[in-house]
Formats: structure tokens, C-alpha cells, sequence
């Protein structure tokens, strides 16, 4: 009886042990954070992220910002996947892993998504007429600087300085949608 | 005298109709008022010259009382419809509301005068104007701004360019 005490006691100790070693690795594991259509995002991803963009854009910000840029950067590099786009690499970068990929492809699709992006007639139209621009000719006669196909462009450039911020989120919500993603954590109550 | 009594009758009905429709008319009038009303001058500019400005555009002096009727009432939404489209493009409704509102906020109290003291025609689709405008917000409290006006005619219909570099900095 005595000895089966012991015993007893010693295997309580081990499994306390066992429990209490079991909870700082859960701590440090792997938990779910996101998931939508096709892929899952963890607090490893997560983490991955928001070192990236430290280091790249110092960018600093709360945990519920990393996560929504997580989903972002996983949703746009999966549009672009499906789309058959090919990822954008910074030059020289020779680093092909798994992390550079799927930053590549964030970046490629990121970029696609604002070329594509086509401003109404009348949007184009409205700013040339409301900027007008004259030449002048030797003679002393001026005229205005006609909308063409580079003024076009010229128009298109400076309008989407002012409103790929919003095209980005729009498309960033329609993808949302599309993959069906859940939030689980960084979410705001 | 029986029948002058008949005439007096009918007189007495006619007038009745008349006051429900006076009435019912001015009940409208009321109801228009809701929206503070907006008068514009012309300023020291006629004045001056000793002969009214005419503008290249007749049709510019509605959308141009509209749009001022709208955005000092508050009516956001309808302002933002006489904004140049690119603007609308370009600038989220809810930001616009929040401009409109961070200025107003005073429908229904008292009225409003824009006055007009100064245009300069870029060409026939762009007109600029200097504008002073004028509220009473409350007993104590006075509207009062200055402020460069542009209108531009985009396919025969007039938009307003709002100018604003503290709340819209880089879309002038």
C-alpha cells in the first residue's frame, strides 16, 4: 500500500510536469487566426507579416492591423495564383522561398488590380476640362492642350494617386466575400 | 333680394376655396422653407462697373444657387451630385458628409448671402468666382467665409470644383 502511494505519487508529479510543459508549447504553437476559401492563416503567418513589414516599410501597427494585412496579402497572392499572373520579384532577389512567393504575388496581383482599374469617360473628361492646359505659339496664339491618348494616361496617373487607397480596399472587400474568410482572431468587438 | 342673398353665398364659398388654397399654398412655402434660404449679390462688382455681370452661361446661376442651397443646409448628398465628377470619383461620400457638416449645421435658422465679388472667366466651360458668404448661425454666432468658387460645364451640364487644401489637399 505504501508503495503503491509512492508510485502513485510519482506519477502524478510526471503528468503535472507533463501538463505544465504542454501549456508553454501551446503557448508558442501554432492557432488558427483566419481562414477562408482554400488556404488558413496562423498566428505564424501573422507573425511573418508583420516582421516583413517592419522591415520593409516600417510599418508598426496593432495585432487586429497585422491580422487584416495578413488576409490581405494571402487573398490578393491567391487571386493572382488562380488568375495565372506571375509574381513580382524586387530585382536581383533570388530568394524564391515560400515567404518571397507569396509576396511576389501580393505585389503582381496589387499591381494588375490598379491597371485594370478603368475611370469613367466623364471622369477623365471633367479633370482635363477643369485643368486646363494652353500652348503658346510663336505667333502669340494659344491654344488648349487637346485630350489625347498621353493626356489620357497623364489624367489616369494622377487620379489613381488620389484613389488607389479605395480601390485597393474595395477590392480587398470583394475577395473577402468571394473566400468566404473568417476573422477568428484580431478582430475588433 | 332672395337672389342677391344666393350671390352673396356663392361669394362667401368662393372665398373659402380661395383661402384653403392660399392657405395650402403657403403650407408649401413653409415647407420649402425648411431649408434656409440663400440669396446672392453681386458686391461691390456691379457697382463698380455700373452694369450687371452677365455669364457666359445663363444656366450656371441655378446649379450654382442649388448648390449652395444644398451645401449650406447640410444636404450632403445632394451637394455631392454637383460636385465635379472626378471628385466624386475620387472622394469617399462619408469624408464629403463630414465637410459639409463640420460647416453647417444650421437648417431652418435664418438665411443665407453669397456674395459674388469677383469673376474671372478661364473659357467658356471654367469660371472662377470670389465669394463671400454670409449666415447667422444663432443669436451670437455668425457664418462668415471667403473663398474661391470654380464651376467647370462638363457636357452641357455645370459642376462645382471644390477647393479645400486643408480637408482635400491634393485634388486641386
Amino acid at each position: 500500500m505504501k508503495q503503491f502511494s509512492i508510485m502513485h505519487f510519482l506519477f502524478l508529479l510526471v503528468l503535472f510536469f507533463c501538463i505544465g510543459a504542454m501549456d508553454v508549447y501551446a503557448s508558442e504553437s501554432t492557432s488558427l487566426v483566419a481562414e477562408g476559401d482554400g488556404f488558413v492563416i496562423t498566428n505564424r503567418d501573422v507573425e511573418a507579416i508583420e516582421a516583413y513589414m517592419q522591415r520593409e516599410h516600417d510599418f508598426v501597427s496593432s495585432n487586429e492591423q497585422h491580422v487584416k494585412v495578413t488576409v490581405q496579402i494571402y487573398l490578393f497572392a491567391e487571386e493572382g495564383k488562380r488568375i495565372g499572373i506571375k509574381p513580382k520579384y524586387r530585382k536581383g532577389e533570388k530568394d524564391v522561398s515560400e515567404f518571397a512567393q507569396l509576396i511576389g504575388y501580393f505585389m503582381a496581383y496589387k499591381d494588375y488590380v490598379l491597371e485594370n482599374y478603368v475611370f469613367d469617360d466623364i471622369v477623365i473628361e471633367s479633370y482635363y476640362l477643369s485643368h486646363p492646359k494652353w500652348i503658346s505659339e510663336e505667333s502669340g496664339n494659344s491654344y488648349l492642350l487637346p485630350l489625347d491618348d498621353l493626356e489620357e494616361k497623364y489624367i489616369t496617373y494622377r487620379l489613381m494617386k488620389l484613389k488607389k487607397g479605395y480601390v485597393i480596399l474595395d477590392e480587398f472587400k470583394r475577395l473577402m466575400q468571394k473566400y468566404q474568410v473568417r476573422i477568428i482572431q484580431g478582430e475588433s468587438n | 333680394m332672395k337672389r342677391k342673398l344666393v350671390s352673396q353665398q356663392t361669394l362667401c364659398l368662393t372665398a373659402l376655396i380661395l383661402v384653403v388654397f392660399i392657405s395650402h399654398g403657403c403650407m408649401s412655402i413653409i415647407k420649402k422653407g425648411d431649408l434656409a434660404p440663400v440669396y446672392v449679390t453681386y458686391g461691390d462688382m456691379i457697382t463698380k462697373e455700373g452694369s450687371s455681370f452677365i455669364l457666359p452661361d445663363e444656366t450656371l446661376e441655378g446649379f450654382f444657387e442649388s448648390y449652395w442651397s444644398y451645401r449650406l443646409n447640410g444636404l450632403a448628398e445632394k451637394a455631392f451630385l454637383l460636385e465635379v465628377p472626378y471628385f466624386q470619383e475620387c472622394v469617399r461620400f462619408t469624408i464629403y458628409e463630414n465637410f459639409i457638416n463640420s460647416h453647417v449645421g444650421l437648417s431652418g435658422k435664418g438665411a443665407f448671402r453669397i456674395e459674388i465679388n469677383d469673376v474671372n472667366v478661364l473659357n467658356e466651360n471654367l469660371i472662377s468666382f470670389q465669394i463671400g458668404v454670409f449666415g447667422k448661425v444663432n443669436k451670437s454666432e455668425h457664418l462668415r467665409f471667403y473663398a474661391e468658387d470654380r464651376w467647370v460645364k462638363v457636357r452641357g451640364k455645370w459642376f462645382h470644383i471644390l477647393i479645400d487644401p486643408i480637408f482635400f489637399p491634393k485634388l486641386d
